[in-house]
């Protein structure tokens, strides 16, 4: 019996319906304790929610309300929002072979991956690389991305540079859908044949395939805030 | 002693475990990494509204093995009205400094900078004004921190 009496009063003294428990059910708190987890749980001034009712009556009747932009939206339903600086972002640039300026990140990335020959549609296994470059735009909070279409210069002039349109057009439709990136930051370009980065034939005249498939790319300069 | 008094002081102890946990724990609502302070974690511990006010506590807790030094500008936070696209700032009483602490200066309007020890942690509070529309949830944005979404807002 006495036993019992010692548990009941232990029970009594640090039970969650203790006044000196003071963390979640009971309304005091005390300072034995509060002493020690002062840094970790600050304490308020208590005139604090005085200063806050004065505050808030003048902002008026919309306490402040500011309209959520582009900026703010493109985070939303990122679960997992990062930082440009984060290790996580840097990673992904050096993944997708980023090149970076003070105000720009250029991404290329290869046609024959994002998409099959004389098409426009995505590539199931491109995703990948698109998913990154939406992470990319979000973690910069990019105001402005620029994707332009590039062709190699087989077949007609005319038709690579609709191709390559058609193409630039899709990398951002995907981003829009799938990254939830706002269609409005995101210009698109086409330019065919005329900006290769490799000589589409050799010295000799002969075909240079490797060259040629360097050209047929999109390009994504990503503005930095 | 008998069996009854035996299931009696079981109970009790038992009890009393849980008390102890209650009392040295602290209810998490939600957890978000920081991005650039390694290893510092940050608990949404509470969310309160009164006469319109929303309080939100949290703890900033350093899992590294090496001290952190955590900064974030009052005047960066903000709570979001998703669904009808508002976000509200802090508030800021009559000095123009933001109803928020521990306040390491009052550069901005203040700031919470401080050294947190390894295995250490530290709160901190903000006071936001209740969404107008008051929505069902909000999403809390501290810099430096990703996103605590869908945070219910009950009164």
């Amino acid at each position: 019996m006495k036993s019992l009496v010692w548990a009941v009063f232990l029970v009594f003294c640090f039970g969650p319906l203790c006044p000196l428990s003071g963390g979640r059910a009971g309304s005091g708190v005390s300072i034995a304790f509060q002493s020690g987890r002062s840094a970790e749980d600050p304490v308020i001034p208590a005139d604090a929610q005085e200063k806050a009712i004065l505050a808030l009556k003048a902002l008026g009747a919309d306490r402040g309300a500011k309209a959520i932009s582009f900026n703010t939206a493109s985070i939303l339903g990122v679960s997992k929002g990062v930082g440009f600086d984060s290790k996580q972002v840097q990673k992904t640039l050096k993944e997708l072979a980023a090149k970076e300026t003070k105000t720009t990140i250029q991404i290329d990335l290869p046609g024959d991956v994002l998409f099959d020959f004389d098409k426009w549609d995505i590539r199931p296994d491109a995703e990948g690389a698109l998913k990154k470059v939406g992470e990319i735009i979000k973690a910069y909070r990019s105001p402005n991305v620029l994707i332009s279409g590039h062709s190699d210069s087989k077949g007609q002039e005319d038709y690579n540079q609709n191709l390559s349109l058609k193409r630039a057009e899709s990398v951002k439709d995907w981003l829009v859908k799938n990254a939830a990136l706002d269609a409005g930051i995101m210009k698109t370009e086409g330019w065919g044949e005329t900006k290769p980065v490799a000589p589409n034939t050799n010295p000799d005249g002969s075909d240079n395939p490797e060259g040629r498939q360097k050209n047929r790319r999109v390009e994504i300069l990503i503005k930095k805030q | 002693m008998s069996f009854r008094s035996k299931k009696i002081l079981v109970f009790c102890g038992v009890s009393l475990l849980l008390s102890a946990g209650l009392f040295f724990g602290q209810q998490v609502i939600q957890t978000q990494s920081h991005n650039t302070a390694d290893g510092v974690e940050v608990d949404l511990t509470s969310l309160e509204i009164q006469n319109n006010i929303v309080t939100v506590k949290f703890k900033l807790r350093n899992t590294a093995a090496e001290k952190q030094h955590v900064m974030i500008q009052f005047k960066d936070c903000y709570i979001m009205d998703e669904i009808n696209q508002k976000k509200y700032y802090g508030l800021k009483d009559t000095d123009g400094l933001y109803i928020a602490g521990p306040a390491a200066d009052n550069n901005n309007g203040g700031r919470f900078w401080f050294g947190i020890e390894a295995g250490k942690s530290m709160g901190l509070w903000i006071k936001f004004p209740q969404p107008t529309d008051n929505p069902a949830s909000i999403t809390i944005s501290l810099p430096g921190v990703s996103p605590f979404e869908s945070v219910k807002l009950a009164k």
